[in-house]
């Protein structure tokens, strides 16, 4: 055995491109799974933890009004296990939100970053560590914030993190977290009496616990004073980071299960190519009398070696990539404690590239001991080839050249060789138009949203309605929005958006036409998961009321974010709908006096926020181009230079006989160019598709992802790889330089 | 018609100089079947490369017709091989994936004279056997194929290393026959390496070839003529 393991390792050197490149790719295939597991089960983990140190609740409820006994009488519900209520009011500190919660007991339990624990009994402020930090607050610093029109100044307790403000924009109108610019903060019930003097009622109120009707509940205890429920899964705060899990998740199991098929693809035919190369040298294992166990055991351990170390090298660098990927999702997630995570299936995905690996050292040297070692000493080719169903078609095969039929009936006939090409065209293609569709789609959907569906220049929160209404009679475009209950729906509670006439909204339904009166147009998400079609009858009850209006559905709206519904103020107004909005989306030049408006948001800075939602994926979407080219490379490099290798016989005796090197090349590239053209064309559709499937595992009951594919995505994915595979066929067939022509009279390998 | 003079081919191998061929004097004629006969490892392959324009030699001219034929250069050598020289190889090389008669089109089409390539393999006695792939032949089917192929071209210079080499003796004697009676009956000159001394008898000039050098040259007025195969 001692010089069967030389042999090994001569071997190993000699062909070490082959060897480097089945390294490459099991390398490859562990990083991206492992790496991205880390980091997905990584951020799981992180929240899991956070989530059960802190009891998150399970339920929150606004209210115009909160007493005692309706949260008696939800305590009181089976499976609920606290129930409290509290005060929500939005005030302002400078120019910046801060919106501050007071409760008694609060039922999410604070993480105190700095300073103390919240009491109820202490006066002062406790203020989450993001804007803190964007503002260089320290605890003792006093804080000046303004309420209505009352000033007060609040003393810094503590800095804070709530898991119930993980993923916390400020507002819906904000699709990612603007830390610097809307804060959360607590004070106790008294500081609020006292300092803050708000008198009114208690407005929100968190549960913990799990009630299977509890939608229905809230509803009937609360009724029309009920603003908005929401559950962990809607809540954007949460839900958002529960919902990145999930992406990065399905993401690192679609990308890899391509990037792990083509790896094993290529990886199998490699390892099986070389080891076949070495019929001779097996048959002389034979002939000398090692056992075929020996032999076998013998060449298995080649890919022992091989994709084994190439794991293991993955499993060494994954945790970099893991930490990379979730260093960029810290920007976004408030958690304290951040921690890598990995499963069982990555244990299992290393297993299964070592074990293909050793399977197809395995599987060559046993097709290589079957028989007598004579016959293989002859070294007699047995290739099966027989006419192919192309030539049935007399017209055409009679007017191909020689060298076409040879090209044609080898493509037939080889066909896992043949197949391995396509799949690897094909893949890579899939690989390349998901890895830029999808990032593509993202910035699309921006666009789309800011630039097409909206056109408003800022979105202005009028104080009184009436009042203004009055003063400026032809002010345009009021939009009304409120959390609604539509009947039937899919559990979730979504926003109807009522909007009156102006030219700020434009979005269109599948049949390209825009809101018009007469009827409900609901988004394209929500019509799909609530399986609602048009011409249904849809029930909407807005909260803050108890009146249930009936519509029909005129039409399924394009529109991505904000999954809902749309109808016009005149359609509202004649089911008998009340109006009172407080968004104004105008122009640029629009005048208006401050003390009417309470806040405003322009487009510019909605645009930007989603931009940044945007990028922070981009550096995972990045990776995955990254990967995805490299592996490409590798892939198609592999698969050409194989087939190349395998028939640099004939290639010799064609050069005896004289045939010119650049008539050889065109013959080489001919060959390439039918596999390459299958494969991409069967490509194109199935990367289109993949990108579909890829997209959709972003989309949330909030927004949805739509693939965005333009002719860009597909040249630049079929530019590459063409390219590749040219490219590959050019530096292979510059060993046609070195074509040995005296070795091809010696007779085959 | 072709002339070898004081030709030496060495190769290095490591820091090691192997002198395959040494002062190598030789004419070839048409119509002539010239048979180089030497052990194994003696040079013959060398020589027939050399003379087939696959590989040149260190020292000396190959002299065919007016030109120098180890002073071409890659382009030219292979115009040479395309147009003027014919091979016949011990494993034939046949391209797999191409039947009998497509075999020797492909080459009949290289040298761009539209052979009728029926012909040849009428020549060799492959009528029959036109359609087949040769993994459907035998070895000896396959080598007429390889020399039906080769005379497509019409060469002026057929080279057969070992051609019966993987071929038992009454297959072999077949063979034999037809490139005898190309050199007899066409304008191509045969040249045919062999270990085995008793085909000796069958050329019109034989060449012994000992350790890289020749030991002797020998006309044949009168080779014996193979009949009844
Ligand atoms: N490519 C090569 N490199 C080094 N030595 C070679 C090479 N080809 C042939 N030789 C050597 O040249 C000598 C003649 O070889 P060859 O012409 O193949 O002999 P033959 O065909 O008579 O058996 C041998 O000693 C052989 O080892
Ligand atoms: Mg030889």
């Amino acid at each position: 055995m001692k010089y069967l393991n030389q042999k090994l390792i001569r071997e190993v050197k000699q062909n070490w491109t082959q060897f480097f490149s089945v390294f490459l790719m099991a390398l490859l295939s562990i990083i991206v799974f492992v790496g991205l597991q880390g980091s997905w089960k990584g951020l799981e983990s992180s929240l899991n933890h956070y989530i059960s140190d802190t009891h998150l609740a399970n339920y929150w409820v606004q209210s115009s009004s909160i007493s005692d006994t309706d949260v008696c009488r939800v305590k009181n519900l089976s499976g609920i296990t606290n129930a409290q209520s509290g005060t929500r009011i939005q005030t302002k500190q400078g120019k910046h939100h801060l919106i501050i919660d007071s409760y008694k007991k609060p039922v999410t339990k604070l993480h105190v970053v700095t300073g103390k624990k919240y009491q109820s009994t202490q006066n002062g402020i406790w203020i989450n560590q993001e804007y803190a930090q964007a503002h260089h607050l320290k605890v003792g610093n006093d804080l000046q914030i303004s309420y209505l029109s009352r000033h007060f100044s609040l003393k810094i307790r503590g800095i804070v993190q709530s898991s119930e403000r993980i993923y916390f924009t400020g507002t819906r109108e904000f699709i990612a977290p603007n830390y610097s610019n809307y804060g959360y903060a607590y004070i106790s019930p008294q500081t609020l009496a006292q300092q803050v003097k708000y008198h009114g009622p208690q407005n929100v109120m968190t549960i913990k616990g799990y009630h299977p009707q509890m939608r229905h509940q809230v509803e009937k205890i609360l009724q029309q004073r009920l603003m908005s429920y929401d559950n962990r899964s809607t809540l954007p705060d949460v839900s958002n980071a529960m919902d990145r899990v999930d992406e990065i998740k399905n993401l690192s199991y679609l990308f890899s299960f391509i990037f792990i098929l083509l790896a094993i693809l290529a990886m199998y035919t490699t390892i099986k190519r070389l080891i076949e190369s070495q019929g001779q040298e097996i048959a002389t294992l034979k002939a000398l009398g090692f056992s075929n166990a020996k032999i076998m055991i013998h060449y298995a351990s080649f890919g022992l070696l091989v994709g084994g170390l190439g794991s293991l090298v993955g499993l060494l660098v994954a945790p970099f990539i893991s930490w990379f990927v979730l260093r960029t999702q810290k920007q976004m997630f408030s958690i304290p404690q951040w921690t890598l995570a990995y499963g069982w299936s990555s244990l299992f995905v290393v297993l299964l590239v070592t074990l293909i690996c050793v399977l197809a050292a395995f599987l060559a040297a046993r097709s290589a001991t079957k028989g007598l070692p004579a016959v293989f000493l002859q070294g007699t080719k047995t290739t099966k080839v027989h006419k192919i169903i192309l030539e049935k078609w007399t017209g055409l095969w009679n007017h191909l050249s020689y060298t076409g039929r040879w090209a044609f009936r080898d493509i037939f006939i080889n066909r896992t060789r043949t197949l391995m090409g396509i799949i690897g065209v094909a893949g890579s293609m899939m690989l390349m138009i998901a890895g830029i569709g999808m990032p593509q789609s993202m910035t699309h959907l921006v666009n789309k949203a800011y630039n097409q569906d909206f056109t408003y220049n800022q979105r202005l929160y009028v104080n009184n309605y009436q009042q203004y209404q009055q003063a400026h009679p032809h002010a345009q475009q009021w939009v009304q929005i409120s959390q609604a209950h539509f009947s039937p729906d899919d559990g979730f509670n979504r926003l109807l958006i009522v909007v009156g006439k102006g030219h700020e909204v434009h979005m269109k339904t599948q049949n390209n036409q825009s809101i018009k009166d007469g009827g409900l147009y609901v988004t394209h998400g929500f019509a799909q998961s609530a399986h609602i079609k048009k011409g249904d009858q849809l029930k909407v009850r807005t909260f803050g009321s108890n009146q249930q209006y009936q519509f029909k559905v005129k039409g399924i709206l394009l529109s991505e974010t904000n999954q809902g519904a749309y109808l016009t103020k005149h359609t509202w107004e004649q089911a008998g709908g009340l109006s009172a909005p407080t968004t104004l989306l105008v122009d640029p030049n629009y005048h208006y006096h401050k003390r009417d408006v309470s806040s405003t948001i322009s487009i510019k800075e909605q645009k930007k926020n989603a931009y940044n939602f945007v990028n922070n994926l981009m550096s995972i979407f990045l990776l995955i181009i990254v990967f995805g080219v490299l592996l490409i490379v590798i892939v198609l490099y592999n698969l050409g230079s194989l087939s190349f290798v395998e028939r640099l016989q004939d290639y010799a005796t064609l050069r005896v006989l004289g045939i010119h090197k650049p008539e050889l090349r065109n013959l080489v590239f001919i060959e390439n160019v039918i596999t390459t053209f299958v494969g991409w064309l069967l490509g194109i559709p199935a990367g289109i598709w993949f990108l579909g499937q890829y997209v959709k595992t972003f989309s949330t009951i909030n927004l949805e992802y739509t693939p965005y594919v333009n002719v860009w995505t597909i040249v630049i994915s079929s530019a590459f790889v063409w390219l590749c595979s040219l490219s590959t066929t050019f530096f292979v067939s510059q060993r046609l330089k070195k074509v040995d022509m005296v070795q091809a009279l010696k007779g085959s390998e | 018609m072709i002339e070898f003079k004081q030709i030496d081919k060495d190769y290095s191998v490591g820091d090691q100089t192997i002198r395959a061929l040494h002062d190598i004097n030789f004419q070839i004629e048409t119509h002539k079947l010239t048979i180089i006969l030497g052990p194994s490892g003696s040079g013959k392959s060398t020589l027939l490369n050399i003379l087939g324009g696959m590989d040149r030699p260190t020292r000396g001219t190959v002299q065919f017709n007016e030109q120098n034929v180890a002073s071409l250069n890659d382009h030219e050598l292979t115009n040479y091989r395309r147009n003027l020289v014919g091979f016949v190889f011990q494993f034939y090389n046949l391209i797999p994936s191409l039947t009998a008669l497509e075999n020797v089109a492909i080459a009949a089409q290289l040298t761009k004279n539209d052979a009728n390539s029926l012909k040849y393999l009428k020549q060799v006695g492959l009528e029959q056997r036109l359609d087949n792939f040769p993994n459907q032949m035998s070895g000896g089917e396959m080598q007429r194929v390889s020399i039906a192929r080769a005379l497509a071209k019409q060469p002026q210079l057929l080279l057969c290393d070992e051609p019966t080499g993987a071929l038992d003796s009454r297959t072999s004697l077949k063979i034999m026959k037809i490139l005898q009676d190309v050199a007899k009956t066409t304008d191509t000159a045969v040249v045919l390496v062999t270990h085995n001394p008793d085909f000796e008898q069958y050329g019109d000039q034989v060449i012994r070839l000992r350790d890289g050098q020749v030991e002797s040259i020998s006309q044949n007025d009168n080779p014996l003529a193979i009949e009844g195969v």
